[in-house]
């Protein structure tokens, strides 16, 4: 099964890897999969960036403690200055458009969602357009309002429009976390595979969770197969939830 | 394949409103439910309904207060300071005796607190919070789908008694995702306007007058006696309670909502070393359901409440079980919410291992 960081093309230092697509498409899961795949296989330096500013819990500020050392050693982590982490207030580092230069990491960019969350970013756009960037659109047509062709290709216009930037690929990520089947997983992979087909645009990955992979694997069709990756979930904290989770 | 779909829940909860038959939202923004009037603005102009972002919370609960007096399936909702602000209203619509359905994610306080789950708000829910004798009927769901069939009962139970259903969950069920299937849907042509709807004479030889004013104070007597009569039926009638693991239990934790859902955790930890541990988790917060854990007097050697608030739930658990058994308590504020392993730490510290 290929790595999700061969999959995006392994990334180089200088680039900038933005993930954006509607609220609840997976974008924070496929952020952090990324850069911790990069870390394992490559030893380019890693900048992942919180610029949600759209959803108050389950962002990746709230995932970084179930990181190993190892990995949080690894990656250079870059979310609202500490005393405004929990305050649900539209706010980014102040030091953001170096980090956003630098030509000495890679960076990982998790938007918030829809347009709006798209928008927030579109003040970045100069400083991300001249650093050599790919923004994918992460989608699960399990959420709703993401089934149909028109409502996907609208999805995929107001989140151009509101970030501003060119998109240079797709995310299959159709899940409905345990319960998702071989077929959803399908219908889900032909349906963005239909939109970019529209648009001109390649679906890069489909993502799959380890709680299902091996009941999906063999029963996709070959080309879903090549972009399979089996992605660590991070956001599934619900039943063992414990006051090491700071809010 | 099934029909389920990935909601977030407080986007999962507007749906089930209009899967209900609600067409009508006013409310004002407050996190961690924002979700719930960005899902309304967008769904209810599909379904022929209306949605109005008001001035505040205070002009939120009175629109909602005018369109109940019309007799439609109205909602509103908020976060706890938010509906604190609402308590006039609340206490004015129960006095008016009009029905409708008002959400809370509880967020972490008191005062402006934070946008951390909470069940601090369990007092003002159930006991009161505005002025007068008055009740509200309290649903609280544990899991996004169950919030979703509680939506329907919530806007049935409202017209049928006509009373303020509360639906309160804490933020965590308002933000987590999960697959979640609308099962029933109420057809809105079917809802009859009721009689007491002041929306024209229709032929009637009288208007009808809706109001909580009564000047006089054999009639305001009066008045709340029909009010305590009808509170005391509901207490009879729609009590309700999950009961897991309670068969042969020799303690049982009492939860609500998301505490619930991570003590069911606590349970199979515990059950798997050997202690004989339940879980009883009040559906209904009001009606409280007494006499369903009254029946466990005489079985349990003890229970342990547990609750994000400090001693709001456990008020109810004394007033049921009084010194019928050990009753211990553990419980977080502040938007910490405790795991598994350390609810049943705190079990193993005042009831030992449990056997």
């Amino acid at each position: 099964m290929p790595e999700l960081a061969d999959l995006f093309g392994r990334p180089r230092a200088g680039q900038s890897i933005v993930f954006a697509g509607p609220s609840g498409s997976g974008k924070t899961e496929v952020s952090i999969n990324l850069a911790l795949s990069l870390i394992r296989l490559t030893t380019v330096h890693v900048t992942i960036c919180d610029l949600d500013v759209v959803k108050p819990y389950f962002r990746l500020r709230d995932m970084l403690h179930l990181l190993t050392v190892a990995e949080a050693a690894r990656l250079n982590i870059v979310e609202p200055e500490r005393r405004l982490l929990h305050a649900d207030l539209p706010t980014f580092p102040w030091n953001l458009h170096a980090l956003l230069s630098s030509p000495e990491t890679v960076k990982v960019i998790d938007v918030g969602g829809d347009a709006i969350g798209a928008g927030a970013v579109a003040q970045f756009r100069e400083t991300i357009m001249a650093s050599d960037y790919r923004l994918y659109i992460v989608v699960n047509t399990l959420r709703p309002g993401m089934d149909g062709d028109d409502r996907l290709k609208r999805m995929l216009e107001a989140i151009r429009t509101g970030a501003r930037l060119a998109v240079s690929g797709l995310v299959a990520n159709t899940n409905l976390q345990a319960e998702t089947t071989a077929d959803e997983v399908q219908r889900g992979y032909d349906a963005v595979k239909a939109l970019g087909d529209d648009e001109g645009l390649p679906v890069v990955a489909v993502l799959v969770s380890p709680e299902y992979a091996d009941q999906v694997v063999h029963r996709l069709s070959p080309d879903a197969v090549g972009l399979l990756s089996v992605i660590r979930i991070f956001n599934r904290i619900m039943d063992t939830v414990g006051s090491q989770t700071e809010f | 394949m099934s029909n389920k779909v990935l909601m977030k829940g407080a986007e999962a909860l507007a749906e089930g409103a209009i899967q209900a038959g609600c067409r009508y939202y006013f409310g004002y923004p407050i996190t961690p439910q924002n979700e719930t009037p960005e899902y309304m603005s967008r769904r209810l102009p599909e379904v022929g309904g209306r949605f109005v972002q008001a001035e505040s919370e205070v002009a939120s609960i009175n629109m909602v207060y005018g369109a109940a007096c019309a007799g439609v399936r109205v909602m509103t909702s908020s976060s706890s300071p938010g509906i604190s602000l609402m308590q006039e209203g609340i206490s004015y619509i129960s006095g008016s005796d009009v029905p409708c359905v008002i959400m809370n994610a509880m967020r972490g306080g008191p005062g402006l607190g934070n946008i951390a789950p909470a069940q601090a708000d369990y007092f003002q829910a159930v006991k009161g919070g505005g002025n007068g004798d008055y009740k509200r009927i309290v649903l609280a769901p544990s899991s996004i789908q169950e919030g979703v069939d509680l939506f329907i009962d919530a806007f049935e139970l409202a017209d049928k008694y006509r009373m303020v259903v509360m639906v309160i969950v804490d933020g965590l069920i308002g933000q987590m995702m999960e697959p979640v299937e609308f099962k029933t849907r109420v057809d809105v042509s079917t809802l009859k306007t009721p009689e007491w709807a002041t929306v024209g004479r229709h032929g009637r030889d009288h208007a009808n007058i809706i109001t909580s004013l009564t000047l006089d104070a054999p009639g305001l007597e009066q008045w709340n006696l029909k009010l305590q009569a009808k509170y005391a039926q509901v207490e009879l009638a729609e009590s309700r309670i999950e009961e897991y693991q309670m068969d042969d239990a020799d303690y049982a934790i009492i939860a609500y909502g998301t505490m619930a859902r991570i003590a069911k955790t606590t349970v199979r930890i515990a059950r798997a070393q050997g202690i004989k541990l339940g879980l009883l988790r009040p559906i209904t917060v009001w009606p409280f359901p007494a006499k369903q854990i009254q029946a466990y007097i005489g079985k349990l050697k003890g229970t342990l409440t547990v609750e994000l608030a400090y001693r709001q739930l456990f008020e109810d658990v004394q007033l049921t079980l009084c010194d019928k058994m050990p009753l211990g308590w553990y419980g977080r504020g502040g938007g910490i919410v405790p795991g598994p392993q350390e609810i049943l730490t705190a079990f193993e510290e005042q009831f030992g291992k449990g056997r």
